[in-house]
């Protein structure tokens, strides 16, 4: 995994994404930004890792084997614990054609900077 | 299957034999029916049920036959004619037509209308009127007689079966206003013409005015669907019946025969046109959608590796922008490189993807043959074209050197298909190849340990976009098995699969040697 020696106390942030490459990119720049990441590729690694990191905030694509973006999104959103993680959907279709309601949409291909416009949003809204 | 499941199966195919023997011509008012309702409906049972339930038909025709005061020999024959009618019918299209029919598919439609027409039909009159004929019951001559029983029956089916069939088996569209709208438009202008025809509003001699029924039923066809275009034809077969049972229209000739000749010609091919333009479109449609479709998927498959290298590109212009580039020791340089080639190495087989596919689509595969070893393109691709943490997952084999006359790039195209898919759909188990010599071929297995493959899914898997799972799970453009078939076939060889749900999948490969 791509971690530059940055100091990471900005907030946490789960990736959900099935291609290896774009898992590392996106550590590597949010993990620059002085956030704490955790990278799943699949939604079962994904759930696995959300009873032990409690992110502010998770990337999530949506097409991915074992188990999906869409069946991960709505088995946090039925449970207690983590219903109110916001979540980011990226995906390569439209917005109208996903028809999630998540917290917010990047399609990809995207700009960085709708990433870190993002993470700090939300990571600032869940930091004391 | 249940008594009353049998009982009121039976009743239906009775009541509607009752309604058949209504459609008659007021010149012959005890002779054959115009159209033989019952042989559609027990055709369409058996198709969405089970053929197991003939008996009700049996049971129904029996009493039909006892009714119209028939001895039992002639009750025999009758019950015979009319239970073999949609047995044998069910049974070819059963048999040809997998894993169920569809009559919106042109092949579907058209073996329907055939076996219809030219064999259950048939064997229905042939045995039908020669019970008749042995026992000396005939009223009309033989050939007069099998051709009206043979006419009727088929048009019975062509009229009601897809009416059945489809709105038993196809959801009902979501009507907005303005289709509803044009769904009154297209019943109003079909009864009209009916209307102004079969009442002779136009004159006496106004035949030829029913030829503006075509575009009715083309529109029916293009406009509003199969429930539409069935729903017109059994609409079109009703209205003419009832009026020309009624004595009213052009179709009353000089002789009973004649009659029952110009109004059942008529029937059938408004029911043959209708059909078979309502298949015609709905597979127009299809190949619209699955294009659509596959723009949409190519995009995605495009767009992944895109997005890491855009993403990267943007980074690494951040930082030298911000000259900052030395945060990134030469260890995480490496492994950025190897981001982008792997980035630009998933763009290269996209874009290979796409061009093998429509090559084989257009028949425009060539295969440039040259001596090779197979064990030897195996090994260069689980090396060459996998990613060391992949390549650990393959257990390779190798077995004996196999040489043959083959096209090595094709070939290693197949291998490497093989190999993603078992990876990808190994549910991170080891994947196991093999090589061995059988007689004269060299057979390649490739086996995965992972979700594996119902038997619905292994009949579509070879087919261009013959996807078994959702898109929502595995990317690609569903064409990559299609690609190796057709390779494999070209060099004569032969490509299967052995699966089952959740015990994963054994591809196995069979190669001419020499």
């Amino acid at each position: 995994m791509l971690s530059p020696d940055i100091k990471t106390d900005k907030g946490c942030i789960l990736i959900a994404d099935d291609d290896e490459n774009i898992r590392e990119i996106l550590t590597c720049i949010l993990q620059q930004d002085g956030y704490t990441v955790f990278a799943a590729s699949n939604g079962k690694e994904a759930l696995e890792l959300l009873t032990t990191s409690f992110p502010n905030l998770i990337f999530l694509d949506l097409m991915m084997p074992v188990m999906n973006g869409r069946e991960f999104f709505d088995k946090i959103k039925s449970d207690t614990r983590f219903r109110d993680i916001p979540i980011v959907v990226m995906s390569a279709y439209d917005q109208s054609e996903v028809k999630l309601p998540a917290n917010e949409f990047l399609r990809k291909p995207f700009d960085m900077k709708h990433l870190r416009r993002y993470a700090a949003a939300y990571c600032h809204q869940a930091s004391p | 299957m249940k008594l009353w499941h049998i009982l009121g199966h039976a009743l239906i195919y009775w009541a509607l034999s009752q309604l058949s023997f209504l459609a008659v011509l007021p010149a012959a008012p005890s002779g054959p029916a115009l159209i033989w309702l019952p042989t559609g409906y027990a055709l369409a049972v058996m198709l969405t049920h089970s053929y197991k339930i003939f008996p009700a038909f049996a049971l129904a025709s029996a009493l039909t036959g006892l009714m119209l005061g028939f001895n039992l020999t002639l009750i025999c024959g009758l019950v015979l004619a009319n239970t073999i009618d949609p047995l044998l019918a069910t049974w070819i299209l059963k048999r040809y037509l997998k894993p169920d029919i569809n009559l919106r598919r042109t092949k579907d439609a058209t073996l329907f209308i055939f076996t219809v027409i030219f064999l259950s039909s048939t064997v229905s009159a042939t045995l039908g009127v020669g019970t008749l004929w042995v026992f000396n019951d005939l009223l009309t001559p033989f050939t007069t007689t099998w051709v009206i029983w043979w006419v009727s029956d088929f048009l019975g089916v062509l009229a009601l079966t897809p009416f059945l069939l489809i709105f038993r088996t196809t959801p009902l569209p979501t009507f907005k206003r303005e289709d509803i709208f044009e769904s009154i438009g297209v019943g109003l202008a079909l009864s009209l013409i009916l209307t102004l025809v079969l009442c002779q509003l136009l004159g006496a001699d106004s035949l030829h005015f029913i030829y503006w029924l075509f575009p009715a039923i083309i529109w029916l066809a293009f406009r509003q669907g199969p429930h539409g275009t069935t729903a017109g034809i059994i609409s079109c077969c009703t209205i003419t019946i009832a009026a020309t049972a009624a004595g009213y229209g052009p179709f009353i000739g000089d002789t009973v025969d004649k009659s029952f000749i110009y109004v059942q010609s008529f029937l059938s091919v408004i029911s043959v046109v209708g059909l078979s333009m309502m298949a015609a479109v709905y597979e127009r449609d299809l190949a619209i959608r699955q294009r659509d479709d596959f723009f949409l998927l190519a995009s995605h498959e495009l767009n992944t590796p895109l997005l890491s290298l855009d993403l990267q590109t943007q980074y690494l212009r951040e930082l030298v922008k911000k000259n900052a580039l030395d945060i990134i020791d030469s260890e995480k340089r490496s492994k950025l490189i190897e981001i982008n080639a792997a980035a630009v190495r998933r763009l290269i087989e996209v874009v290979q993807g796409l061009l093998e596919g429509a090559r084989v689509a257009t028949g425009k595969l060539s295969i440039v043959r040259s001596k090779c070893d197979l064990r030897q393109l195996v090994t260069e691709a689980i090396q060459n074209d996998l990613p060391p943490l992949l390549q650990a997952k393959v257990h390779f084999q190798e077995g004996p050197e196999l040489l043959g006359n083959w096209d090595a790039t094709k070939i290693q195209l197949v291998i490497h298909s093989l190999l993603d898919n078992a990876l990808k759909y190994g549910a991170g188990k080891p994947v196991s190849v093999s090589l061995e010599r059988a007689n004269q071929t060299a057979k390649l297995v490739v086996e995965d340990k992972g979700i594996g493959l119902t038997k619905e899914d292994q009949a579509k898997l070879f087919k261009r976009f013959g996807r078994a799972e959702s898109i929502e799970s595995f990317g690609g453009l569903g064409q990559s098995l299609f690609i190796c078939k057709a390779i494999v076939d070209a060099h004569h060889g032969s490509i299967r699969v052995e699966s089952q749900k959740g015990q994963g999948s054994r591809f196995i490969i069979e190669l001419p040697l020499g």
